[in-house]
């Protein structure tokens, strides 16, 4: 469970996040919103990487603490841009983090051929399509198994076949005590299988609750609406 | 709107701070000219009466740039932002004193060594100092992140003053081993400094030390409204795009 | 699958700049083309060994060594974190469950390779070029140079990390590293300067500056592993 309570986040005189609270119980949650809305200060304050001015962010109980070593391993990480080594390989990136992150040895390749990257493998990062890249940066923030999954538009760039890639592996990746905050613009995607929405204007929750809920089936999530 | 200096009202000690400098500095100044009596030629003569300004602005760049460490050390440890601010005020400071110790230091030179400067250990290692807390100010002007300025300060902060003593080591190895042209005797010491030429040098140094408490309480005022303006400007910006 | 050590995942972190570096080579080819160059300009305000004083030669002949290892080097460090930049791995870096001093020792392996290999290439050349007369004293000259590298690298890695955090990195890595080198650039000159004059390592061990070095690389070296920490957060 994800707590977020008065969180403000500002970058010297712009307010990024202003005052937002959540309760984002386990399983796969959609963050949407306008561009400049806040879902990727959102997912980096959540993910440690940005401090908050102020306000507090808890998971399972424990705050928020980027510089303790065991609560990083719970976390996966995909920000906008790919997180990869552009001169590495696809292979040799997740092979990389999964050791760092001392995940089973087979948990790379098994990425690989969920995200339909097995031919990809060998290819520098750097030399990937937009597309490619994409499903690579999801497969390294899945490789270290976390328990937190934090992803920053991962359908951007793609078609329908590799977005459905996407959304199996992480319903595979779904599992009890598992909590995931996925931001995208195209909710269709994530509504056929997540379990929550959040809906972010201008750095504020604008709408929250889970589509199981009977009470959002009658005030169903919109595609973004313009600002 | 309260503006924020109608919030917190001068505060008294300051003014009383600021009279008690005032008032010393006037007092050395007396001391410095008219009872300590003019040196011999070999210090300079009259010139010599620099090293009363000389000597206490070195004593006020080192007191500086240890507050700094200080500071520095106790912002990394607490994330409290005071520190912060005592370290950036400290090193501003320090800069000024520094820089007045590297002015009167070749103005006494001339004349008496003949040239504007020597690459003697002393001189050398106090530019070294001062170089370190000028990248210190250049880093905190430069840094991107607005938030991390701070935590990178400090850094600088700590590694630069840690680097003090090997550099004084260091330098002045480099020029007792290889002396070259006239090495500096310790201006101060076995001149001949009587009593009253101690008394001025010692009413000298309570009064820059003075000046130093009352300039560092005002920086530190400054900072704090700065960041209470700072802190108005975004409410407002905030509650307008509501 | 247990869980590696501190060691163990420094060197994988190290192994990963190296092998970008032999794939990419952006940091040792502009590092070694520009000490080539500053070598090549100092060259020509090198006194002639023959009609000069032989100490102030020896002299001059280590200030531009070392002069153009210092230029060199910080024109690798600067590009320390290009690597972590170039596609936001930093982030994905700073969220992996590993001390962030394996982060700082990592870097600077890396670092402390590109400045061996450096050295590697200049020494042999200069000495070749300028005919420096070593005589048997390579030994105590690789002895200088591993503890002139320790605090250099030390150094050089920590501030590297500092600033490229900022909006101007290539003017401040030097500004804020060059004065904090002082103490390690001197000691590196007399010793180099006493080993060209025919001093051996005893001679050479036995001088104040082989302490000088020692005491700042054990503060330097700790300062940073302390340290990395706060400059990445």
């Amino acid at each position: 469970m994800i707590v977020v309570e008065g969180l403000r986040v500002r970058f010297g005189r712009t307010v990024a996040l202003d005052g937002i609270e959540l309760c984002l119980e386990e399983g796969i949650t959609g963050l949407f919103g306008p561009n400049g809305s806040g879902k990727s200060t959102l997912l980096r304050a959540v993910a440690g990487l940005v401090s908050p001015s102020q306000g507090s962010i808890t998971f399972e109980g424990a705050p928020v603490a980027p510089s303790q070593e065991a609560w990083r391993r719970l976390v996966g990480y995909a920000g906008h841009e790919s997180g990869l080594y552009p001169n590495l390989t696809v292979s040799e990136n997740l092979e990389l983090f999964g050791r760092l992150y001392g995940s089973d040895s087979e948990r790379p390749a098994s990425l690989l051929s969920q995200l339909g990257l097995e031919g990809r493998s060998g290819t520098q990062a750097g030399e990937l399509s937009a597309g490619l890249k994409r499903r690579a940066a999801v497969a390294r923030a899945l490789v270290g198994e976390p328990r937190l999954l934090l992803l920053d538009e991962p359908y951007a760039n793609l078609d329908d076949d590799s977005a459905a890639l996407v959304s199996e592996a992480l319903v595979a990746w779904r599992e009890p005590g598992r909590s995931a905050l996925v931001a995208t613009h195209g909710a269709k995607k994530l509504k056929a299988f997540a379990d929550a929405g959040v809906i972010l204007r201008r750095g504020r929750v604008v709408t929250q609750g889970r589509y199981r809920d009977p009470s959002h089936r009658r005030r169903p999530f919109h595609e973004t609406a313009a600002p | 709107m309260a503006t924020a200096s109608e919030l917190r009202p001068r505060p008294a000690g300051l003014d009383a701070l600021g009279a008690a400098t005032w008032t010393s500095v006037a007092a050395a100044l007396l001391l410095v000219f008219f009872v300590a009596r003019e040196a011999d030629v070999t210090m300079g003569g009259q010139l010599q009466r620099i090293f009363y300004f000389h000597v206490p602005s070195a004593w006020i760049g080192y007191l500086s740039f240890a507050i700094v460490f200080l500071a520095s050390i106790a912002y990394l440890r607490t994330g409290a932002c005071r520190w912060d601010l005592l370290a950036h005020a400290a090193a501003e400071i320090g800069i000024v004193f520094t820089t007045l110790v590297l002015i009167t230091g070749p103005i006494w030179a001339r004349p008496v060594w003949g040239t504007w400067w020597q690459w003697d250990a002393r001189l050398t290692s106090t530019l070294v100092l001062w170089l370190t807390y000028i990248g210190y100010l250049f880093l905190r002007s430069l840094a991107s992140d607005q938030a991390a300025v701070g935590r990178l300060a400090a850094v600088v902060g700590i590694v630069g003053f840690l680097d003090v003593p090997i550099v004084h080591f260091s330098v002045q190895w480099w020029r007792t081993l290889h002396p070259s042209g006239p090495t500096v005797a310790n201006p101060t010491t076995g001149s001949g400094l009587g009593a009253p030429e101690l008394t001025a040098f010692f009413a000298s140094l309570l009064a820059f030390t003075l000046l130093f408490c009352w300039l560092l309480s005002l920086r530190l005022r400054i900072g704090r409204l700065a960041q209470r303006v700072e802190l108005e400007e975004i409410e407002r910006a905030v509650a307008e795009t509501r | 699958m247990t869980e590696a050590g501190f060691v163990t995942k420094t060197m994988w972190l190290a192994a990963k700049d190296l092998r970008i570096e032999l794939r990419a080579r952006d940091t040792l080819a502009p590092m070694l083309g520009f000490a080539a160059t500053v070598a090549l300009v100092l060259a020509f305000a090198l006194p002639e060994a023959s009609s000069g004083n032989v100490g102030v030669v020896a002299y001059v002949q280590a200030g531009f060594m070392w002069v153009t290892v210092l230029f060199a080097g910080l024109i690798g460090f600067g590009r320390t974190f290009e690597v972590e930049r170039a596609e936001g791995a930093l982030d994905s870096l700073l969220l992996v469950p590993v001390d962030r001093s394996a982060l700082f020792v990592s870097k600077a392996l890396s670092n402390l390779a590109f400045i061996v290999v450096l050295e590697m290439v200049l020494l042999p050349l200069s000495a070749l070029l300028f005919a420096y007369d070593l005589g048997g004293s390579w030994g105590a000259l690789v002895a200088v140079v591993a503890l002139v590298d320790l605090g250099f690298v030390a150094v050089g890695t920590l501030y590297a990390a500092l600033a490229a955090q900022t909006r101007s990195r290539e003017l401040l890595l030097p500004l804020l590293a060059l004065p904090a080198l002082v103490p390690v650039f001197i000691a590196a000159l007399e010793l180099t300067a006493d080993l060209l004059l025919g001093a051996g390592f005893d001679a050479v061990a036995a001088r104040g500056w082989f302490g000088i070095l020692v005491a700042f690389d054990v503060v330097f070296v700790t300062a940073g592993v302390l340290l990395f920490d706060a400059v990445l957060d």
